[in-house]
């Protein structure tokens, strides 16, 4: 039995190893990647692939639909680790036509995996409406950003008022007896957010004076000191964050007086709350970090004309322009900005000195990455 | 194939059994002619029954030691042609007094048709007015009756009986025995009754045969 | 024309068709998947079982699994013997309701259970108002955490607690028959000997071989049921991973060249190493077995009843606690799909209204309606209901016919094989699958009916074991009768074999329907997004939302309802037609 296993196995690796070693290297950027057949037939539906997005509303999708006649059926997720993970199993018989929902920690793992095909929607005029800002991190043909924002730690002030927690001043701060137990971190394994938080410690503690320590030291710092790591980000914002609306929800624990979220979060609650929020974003250079979202067309998708008229409309000025109040989130087109109502604006904090790191790079190392993570977070 | 032959309902040769290498019997032989009814009288475990489940095809069967009407039994189906009485009833539970007696039928008929007949087998078996009455209700010598109208409506050239009284009482024994040899007359039925009751074998048969007559026995000393 | 002869050789042949395909279906999809594996990760399944206990996840998981597990079990004993003793014992009214009812936590659906006691376990809930946080972990239960210092505790009391329900019924079901038809004078007797003078001596020298052997069985069984319990550790402890759960948590990226295998690894040792411990315990759980269907009957139930007369004060204390417990969860369940909380002026009050009903009844864009999972769901439950009947039946019939003549290792090999499925985690299952046949070939993604094979592969063994008892105890009088009154093929087969079995069918079809409406880890691995989903799947995706619209938890709740009466309404149609006085389980 074991020698068989053996010869097995060997045949099995070796012929995975020939499959693997094509158009793999990681320093080639120009993949040829082919187009896809369709995973499934046409039958007219639009199937978009995403997580929870807000955004995509019923008056939102029923509108497309009324204008267009394509019918939409949602494949949900439950992050965007979830679109990545679900494009990646269904590669070669991919069941959607349209991704949303994948960041720029995500998505050069998309495009390696040549998960994604070319839309012609770089061609449209609405295209030269996208702020520089948002098309900063990628600007090829197989993903569009279609909202953005500034991933941040926020607190709650009745509790971190300086007087019964301090205010941070450096992240190891949070690694102090009077932190213990009192964060809340959702997993970059799962989480957009959690993921682009963990690139913003990996560049602050590159950043720092201290060249014994990197961001794993911190994180597993962080693990002894009872930090709550959950798979989602509403987890950690709603069931453990004090300074949120998560107060009034069913299920609240309320043990975290930090958590990730974005920058303008304050600002989202102040609109729900009628201009009042105590909760805020922490002003630490390098914490923060820009995330922009994409849509993109599937490789081996079957409609693909209906998902290029959705990837318009979400990226019309009607729809697009209302991402904040919609979506909670910041537009991509040039010259918008949150809205005054309630406070939005006013209570959004703009971080000062986000972190960096290139896309390339972020490919290059994520699994690593990631590995270390869960190793020091065990 | 001589017209000899064809009187004879059954005919049996040096048929024997074994059983997980004993051998329970051999040199069985035995004739039975048409519109006879034979008893067969011996002790219980010695091989009757299993004489029984031979000739109607519950055992696995010999080859050219058992013929009915001419025919090598091995090669016939069973087709209620050679019926056969349990010790004790076998009645279908899930089916009244009525449709258990009409399973007997395999001529398919309208439900009226059906209303009679089952009517006429209850008057003969002296039960009248038992047709829609649960089987778990029955006492034993009534089951057995009802069992005997199903057995005799379908018409088999052939009834086996393997002691079927012996779970009664005495008293019901008797009456059922010459009421059974009624009804077996009355039909012109050819039967082999088997039995351990001497009374009972006199009673019901125009021929008894002792079991030790007909086969050598294995002497288990 | 068919000869007796031929049409032996074609059944024959088709049971065995149909045990080999059985047992293929089983075995093929998982060899392919650990194959898989084993060529994604680069190692050998021994390599990978050895990793295993280099991996601080995978060693974390395996020592939370056993603790539950064990706390599960103990806490099941305690709670169910005296259960199990009060009603063995006493005479009670209307003994059938009460078995009833203290079994329907083991046939209903685990998120069901899982929403259950997740309302139980809130605040505001009725543990919360007599001072039992498990949920947030303030007074005594924090207390207990702080001295113990295990992270969470009041999440770990209330696994244990939602395992215990589930399993109380094993316990009742397997000691009780036992119990009821002991001889009184046996412990009459015994009292009267020096070894029985005191209750540690009778326990020793009378309780303990005479219920030991099914305390045991059900002990194990219920190991078995926590150990891949996937539901209710997902939503009660959702910071912690049993092995099962980490499977699955891992199982959507595994078996992908190049891409997350670390969750490759965590799969295949996690796979190897549950699946030793499962056939482990299943093989003490056959071998108990069989020592507790040694029948000590002697004498009719009623009359051991009759002789002890009706329960104590405290009995009934015990069985009406009991029957509480029993349903509890199930009626919060019930309530919370009416209660909306909303904030008003930053004060949150409870309304009762219709609103989630309404809203869970439309569905919209995103998540399904009810009644379109509900039409799925049934979709799955009726074809996995012909399947596992028919192919149950086979096998049950199978393994009597070879015990009947004799081929005793045969029938037992085929028995095992109709329990293997029991072995291998509803998890697994769906992984090798998933990773078995859909990598293969990846084209049956589009195919609606894929969760059909896991549910008819863990239904499958329920219906064998209902079956071949009944089976078994078919008189072959009446075959033989039938034949000799000259009845076709057909009609000897109706009148001799199905009108007995007719009960046993009954029954089983109704378990097989609940298992399928309920099973949710296979389903969840394969179906998680999109139009396919089951009422099992959408009460998990409700409850996965955000809750910042508050209509979302009762929206779950509502789901978790109509699932948990249409199981209630099957299986009391079970306990209808389930012979009276079989009180012995499954």
């Amino acid at each position: 039995m074991n020698f068989k296993l053996f010869t097995l196995t060997s045949i099995l690796l070796t012929a995975s190893l020939s499959g693997c070693l094509d158009g793999k290297s990681s320093d080639n950027q120009n993949i040829e990647c082919t187009t896809l057949s369709a995973g499934h037939d046409d039958d007219g539906k639009l199937r978009i692939l995403t997580y929870d997005v807000l955004a995509l509303n019923d008056s939102m999708i029923e509108s497309f639909e009324t204008a267009t006649g394509i019918e939409i059926e949602f494949i949900k997720e439950s992050d965007a680790g979830g679109i990545l993970d679900q494009m990646m199993l269904t590669k070669e018989a991919q069941q959607a036509d349209l991704m949303i929902g994948l960041d720029n920690s995500y998505l050069q793992t998309a495009i390696e995996n040549c998960l994604l095909r070319e839309t012609l929607f770089t061609q449209s005029p609405q295209y030269q409406n996208i702020s520089s800002s948002s098309l900063e991190a990628y600007q090829g043909k197989l993903a569009i950003p279609f909202d953005q924002g500034t991933v941040c730690l926020n607190y709650d002030e009745n509790f971190v008022d300086g007087e019964n927690i301090t205010i941070p001043t450096s992240l190891w701060n949070l690694t102090e007896p009077q932190w213990n137990g009192k964060t809340s971190f959702p997993s970059p394994l799962s989480s957009s957010p959690g993921r682009a938080f963990m690139l913003a410690t990996i560049d602050y503690f590159e950043s720092d004076a201290d060249e014994q320590t990197d961001a794993f030291d911190w994180w597993e710092k962080m693990s002894e000191n009872d930090a709550t790591f959950t798979s989602g980000w509403s987890e950690s914002y709603e069931t453990h964050y004090t300074g949120g609306y998560g107060e009034y929800t069913v299920g609240h624990i309320g043990d975290s007086h930090l958590t990730v979220s974005y920058c303008h979060s304050p600002g989202v609650e102040a609109y729900y709350s009628s201009n009042y929020t105590h909760s805020t974003s922490l002003e630490l250079p390098k914490t923060s970090f820009h995330q922009v979202e994409y849509t993109g067309i599937i490789n081996g998708a079957a409609n693909v004309a209906g998902a290029e008229q959705f990837i318009e409309y979400l990226l019309s000025n009607d729809v697009n322009s209302m991402m904040p109040e919609n979506n909670l989130m910041y537009s991509v087109l040039v010259n918008s900005s949150l809205p005054e109502t309630d406070g939005f604006r006013h209570h959004a904090d703009i971080a000062t000195t986000t972190a960096e790191i290139p896309l390339v790079r972020i490919e290059m190392e994520m699994e690593q990455w990631l590995a270390n993570w869960k190793e020091a977070t065990q | 194939m001589n017209k000899e032959n064809l009187e004879q309902v059954i005919s049996i040769k040096n048929l024997s059994k074994e059983f997980e290498g004993n051998k329970i019997f051999t040199n069985l032989n035995l004739n039975v002619e048409n519109n006879q009814i034979i008893a067969i009288l011996g002790p219980s475990g010695c091989g009757k029954t299993t004489m029984l489940r031979m000739i109607c095809g519950l055992e696995i069967c010999e080859n050219d030691s058992i013929y009915f009407k001419g025919q090598d039994i091995c090669e016939l189906n069973s087709n209620g042609e050679i019926g056969f009485i349990f010790q004790k009833p076998i009645l279908f539970p899930h089916l009244n007094v009525g449709k258990n007696i009409l399973l007997g039928s395999n001529v398919k008929s309208d439900k009226k048709t059906n209303i009679e007949i089952i009517k006429k087998e209850l008057e003969f078996i002296g039960l009248p007015g038992y047709s829609k009455r649960k089987i778990e209700s029955l006492s034993g010598g009534e089951a057995q009756r009802v069992v005997l109208a199903r057995a005799l409506l379908a018409k088999p050239k052939l009834l086996l009986l393997d002691e079927p009284f012996s779970a009664l009482d005495v008293k019901s024994r008797r009456k059922l025995v010459i009421e059974t040899r009624k009804l077996l007359k009355s039909r012109k039925m050819t039967a082999i009754h088997v039995t351990h009751d001497k009374e009972e074998a006199e009673l019901v048969a125009d021929i008894v045969l002792h079991w030790e007559d007909l086969c050598s026995q294995n002497k288990t000393e | 024309m068919l000869t007796s002869k031929d049409r032996t050789l074609i059944s024959n042949s088709i049971q065995w068709t149909v045990i080999i395909a059985f047992a293929l279906t089983i075995i093929l999809p998982l060899l392919y998947a650990i194959m898989r594996l084993e060529a994604v990760t680069g190692m050998s399944s021994l390599d990978s079982v050895i990793s295993f206990f280099t991996l601080t996840e995978t060693k974390e998981a395996l020592r939370f699994t056993l603790l539950e597990s064990l706390f599960s079990v103990i806490l099941t004993l305690i709670i169910g013997l005296p259960l199990a003793w009060q009603l063995g014992r006493y005479e009670w009214k209307h003994i059938s309701i009460i078995r009833s009812l203290i079994s329907i936590p083991f046939v209903m659906p685990a998120i069901v259970a899982a929403m259950g006691f997740l309302a139980l376990i809130d605040q505001g809930g009725p543990l919360d108002k007599i001072g039992i946080d498990l949920r947030t972990e303030s007074g005594i239960i924090g207390n207990i955490s702080s001295v113990t210092g295990i992270e969470n505790t009041g999440h770990f009391i209330a696994l244990v607690i939602a395992h215990a329900w589930f399993n109380i019924s094993l316990v009742v079901r397997m000691v009780e028959p036992t119990l009821s038809t002991m001889d009184p004078r046996w412990e009459e007797q015994i009292r009267l000997l020096p070894a029985g003078n005191s209750r540690l001596g009778r326990v020793k020298n009378l309780w303990l071989p005479f219920i030991g052997p099914a305390i045991a069985c059900a002990s194990a069984l219920c190991f078995v049921f926590s150990f891949t319990s996937f539901a209710l550790v997902k939503w009660l402890t959702p910071t912690k991973s049993t092995l099962e759960s980490l499977m699955a948590d891992s199982g959507g990226t595994a078996g992908i060249y190049n891409y997350r295998i670390d969750t490759s690894e965590i799969v295949l040792a996690v796979c190897l190493v549950q699946l030793i411990i499962l056939v482990t315990a299943l093989a003490i759980t056959s071998r108990l077995q069989r020592k507790h269907s040694l029948r000590h009957a002697i004498v009719s139930e009623s009359s051991a009843r009759k002789s002890r007369g009706k329960a104590s004060f405290f009995g009934k204390a015990v069985l009406i606690g009991g029957l509480i417990f029993t349903l509890l969860p199930l009626i919060l369940v019930a309530i919370s799909s009416f209660v909306v909380r909303t904030v008003k002026n930053g004060t949150i009050s409870s309304d009762f209204t219709l609103d989630a009903w309404k809203n869970a009844w439309q569905g919209d864009n995103s998540t399904l309606s009810i009644p379109e999972a509900l039409s799925n769901s049934l979709i799955y439950a009726l074809i996995t209901l012909i399947f596992s009947i028919i192919i149950g039946w086979i096998i049950a019939s199978s393994i009597n016919r070879l015990e009947n003549s004799g081929n005793m290792k045969l029938a037992k090999i085929v028995d095992m094989i109709s329990l293997a499925p029991l072995a291998i985690s509803a998890v697994m299952i769906g992984l090798g699958i998933l990773l078995g046949i859909l990598r293969w070939n990846p084209a049956m993604f589009n195919w609606f009916l894929i969760p059909v094979i896991p549910h008819v592969l863990l239904t499958t063994p329920f219906v064998v074991r209902v079956m071949l008892p009944a089976i078994r105890s078919l008189d072959i009088s009446f075959e033989e009768q039938a034949k000799m009154l000259g009845l076709s093929p057909t009609k000897v087969w109706i009148h001799s074999r199905l009108s007995f079995l007719l009960g046993p069918l009954a029954v089983s079809s109704s378990l097989t329907i609940a298992f399928s409406l309920g099973e949710f880890g296979a389903t969840w691995i394969l179906v998680r997004s999109g139009s396919w989903d089951t009422l099992s799947i959408l009460v998990d995706q409700l409850m996965g939302q955000p809750k910042f619209n508050p209509l979302v938890y009762p929206m779950a709740m509502a789901s978790a309802t109509v699932l948990m009466a249409l199981t209630f309404v099957l299986f009391l149609l079970a306990e209808k037609v389930r012979p009276d006085g079989e009180g012995s389980g499954f």
